[in-house]
């Protein structure tokens, strides 16, 4: 009795059930997976960022997101691109700098970091209706929605957007095509004869307003 | 018996010394003054109105502090994360990074070295010799100022009065409601003290119509406000770093003040009486050479090599700019420890 059911398989194998098994459950795991990621990739809703600097260089950004819609903000800080924002409480964030054109927190605190002329620039955010209709963005940043399909723009100017005419196709082949590995640089090396002068001068300084300090306390005890 | 300096020397030197502070956030700029600034408060510290600024400094020391934390908290840039708080808590939702913290503390290093200034020379200023030196027109604004000025010693002094009184009758400060039994007398005796203070300028004629017209002219008067405008715009250009254009309007201004606040024949026939002259010896002209060499500099500077007095340290955090000689000439303001009484 029992002899089908115990019938013994040299070490180290399975049985037929067993491999069948195994290969039925890797076969229902894969196309689960292959259909979620298959499910999830047409979830996913895209977007198009252009970005316009100081220097008039052009930087661009092909942003996957799975939400319905997020804020323009959340679609400059999903780009990757360095971003510097200063939160103006209910107001909602300004954009101080991008890629290291702008100003730091606290100078953006006070004026967005637009120079003291009402013609001077400052980042400003704008939204392409249809290819080369660029429209400047009231509500801002922060409160400004993007969806599936929307092209955002960011222009360092006074006025004018000067961003190009693109359909988010051609945005998301040129973001592609920026972001092919660039070559390695070299971080700027550091001159430390110059900084071994600035300590001495600094450790100079401190020692005659120590030595000055006392000789002046000595003789106003004396 | 010790002197006053002359307070047009300590202008100038407060002058030189708070510009590196107001322009930018350079570490290495900011260190050099502030240790300059250190050396010539502990020189004068002997000075009797130094001690009461100190509760200022250390006001400035809490606030410099918040300082730090409101920058770490609500600037949510940098390349260098700390931590990371939920992003839904609102302005302080964010990533933490050393950029901020880092921009928090030379803000922070900026603000006590202003304090630090100011302090030191409104402790050491005399401040009726000033009063004589301005012309007779700008003699209510220099008054009001000057009583505006004195204010904070006289209350920190008054606080520590009464705080002393109310020890001496046994009550402890704990909490909020401790502060209760030292703020009212105080607030009582500001306001005793600033009705006996207008009292007395009333009865010394501050403030009256002049029975005779006065010698100058509406021009002149245009003039002075016109000098005094452009000379405080150009600061402005000067510290958003427009040294062209900051330059002209200073000077302009200047020339304007100058031509406006000249007195006229009848003005100059007034005689005051002065029982001591101010006198501009050699101390006097230490601090002012020093200051002025620091002043050209820091100008120079700024015209050539703006970048060397900033330091932002976002996006990336890098090594701060570098300038030797605008180091070197920040050294110099330890002049007023060379002279001191």
């Amino acid at each position: 009795m029992n002899d089908s059911r115990e019938r013994e398989f040299p070490h180290g194998t399975t049985s037929p059930s067993r491999r069948w098994g195994a290969i039925v459950v890797l076969l229902l795991l894969f196309l689960a997976f292959g259909m979620r990621t298959s499910i999830a990739e047409e979830e996913l809703n895209h977007a198009g960022l252009v970005v316009r600097d100081q220097a008039g260089e052009l930087a661009y950004a092909y942003v996957a997101f799975a939400e319905a819609e997020i804020s323009s903000l959340e679609l400059l800080e999903r780009s990757r691109l360095p971003v510097v924002t200063v939160g103006f409480g209910g107001l909602g964030e300004a954009v101080c700098a991008i890629g290291g054109d702008g100003c730091g927190v606290s100078e953006c605190r006070r004026r967005l970091c637009q120079g003291p002329g009402p013609d001077d620039p400052f980042w400003q955010a704008f939204r392409q209706h249809t290819p080369g209709d660029w429209r400047w963005q009231m509500l801002g940043a922060s409160s400004s929605l993007v969806r599936d399909g929307d092209i955002d723009g960011w222009s360092w100017t006074s006025g004018e957007a000067n961003l190009p005419a693109l359909t988010l196709a051609e945005i998301a082949g040129l973001a592609a095509a920026q972001a092919a590995p660039a070559p390695a640089v070299e971080p700027a090396a550091i001159d430390w004869q110059l900084y071994a002068g600035a300590g001495g001068i600094l450790v100079a300084i401190g020692s005659g307003a120590f030595l000055l300090g006392r000789r002046a306390g000595q003789r106003g005890a004396a | 018996m010790s002197r006053t300096l002359d307070p047009r020397a300590w202008l100038v030197w407060m002058l030189a010394a708070s510009l590196p502070a107001l322009i930018g956030r350079n570490p290495f700029v900011l260190v050099a003054t502030l240790l300059a600034v250190l050396g010539a408060r502990a020189a004068w510290g002997t000075a009797p109105r130094v001690a009461s600024w100190r509760v200022v400094v250390r006001l400035a020391v809490w606030f410099a502090a918040i300082a730090v934390l409101f920058n770490l908290l609500t600037a949510h840039a940098g390349d260098r994360v700390i931590a990371e708080l939920p992003a839904h808590i609102p302005i302080i939702g964010g990533i933490l990074t050393v950029n901020a913290l880092v921009y928090g503390l030379l803000s922070g290093l900026a603000l006590v070295t202003l304090v630090l200034i100011g302090t030191t020379v409104a402790a050491v200023l005399d401040w009726t010799s000033l009063l004589r030196l301005l012309p007779p027109r700008l003699t209510l604004l220099a008054v009001a100022g000057s009583v505006a000025w004195a204010m904070v010693p006289q209350t920190i002094a008054a606080y520590a009065e009464i705080r002393e009184a109310q020890l001496g009758r046994g009550h402890r400060t704990r909490g909020v409601r401790g502060f209760v039994p030292l703020l009212v007398p105080l607030l009582a005796g500001g306001l005793e003290r600033s009705f006996l203070l207008a009292e007395a300028l009333e009865a010394r004629g501050f403030g009256a119509q002049p029975a005779t017209p006065p010698p100058w002219s509406r021009g002149q008067s245009i003039l002075t406000g016109c000098g005094l405008t452009a000379a405080t715009i150009g600061a402005y250009l000067l510290a958003v770093g427009q040294p062209l254009a900051a330059i002209v309007l200073v000077l302009a201004g200047s020339v304007a003040f100058a031509i406006g606040s000249r007195e006229s024949r009848s003005a100059l026939q007034i005689q005051r009486t002065r029982y001591r002259e101010i006198v501009w010896a050699r101390p006097e002209w230490i601090i002012t050479g020093a200051a002025a060499v620091v002043l050209a500099v820091e100008i120079a500077v700024l015209a050539v090599d703006p970048a060397a007095f900033a330091y932002d340290p976002y996006p990336s955090l890098a090594a701060p700019p570098v300038n030797l000689p605008l180091l070197a000439a920040l050294g110099f303001l330890l002049a007023p420890a060379l002279v001191t009484p």
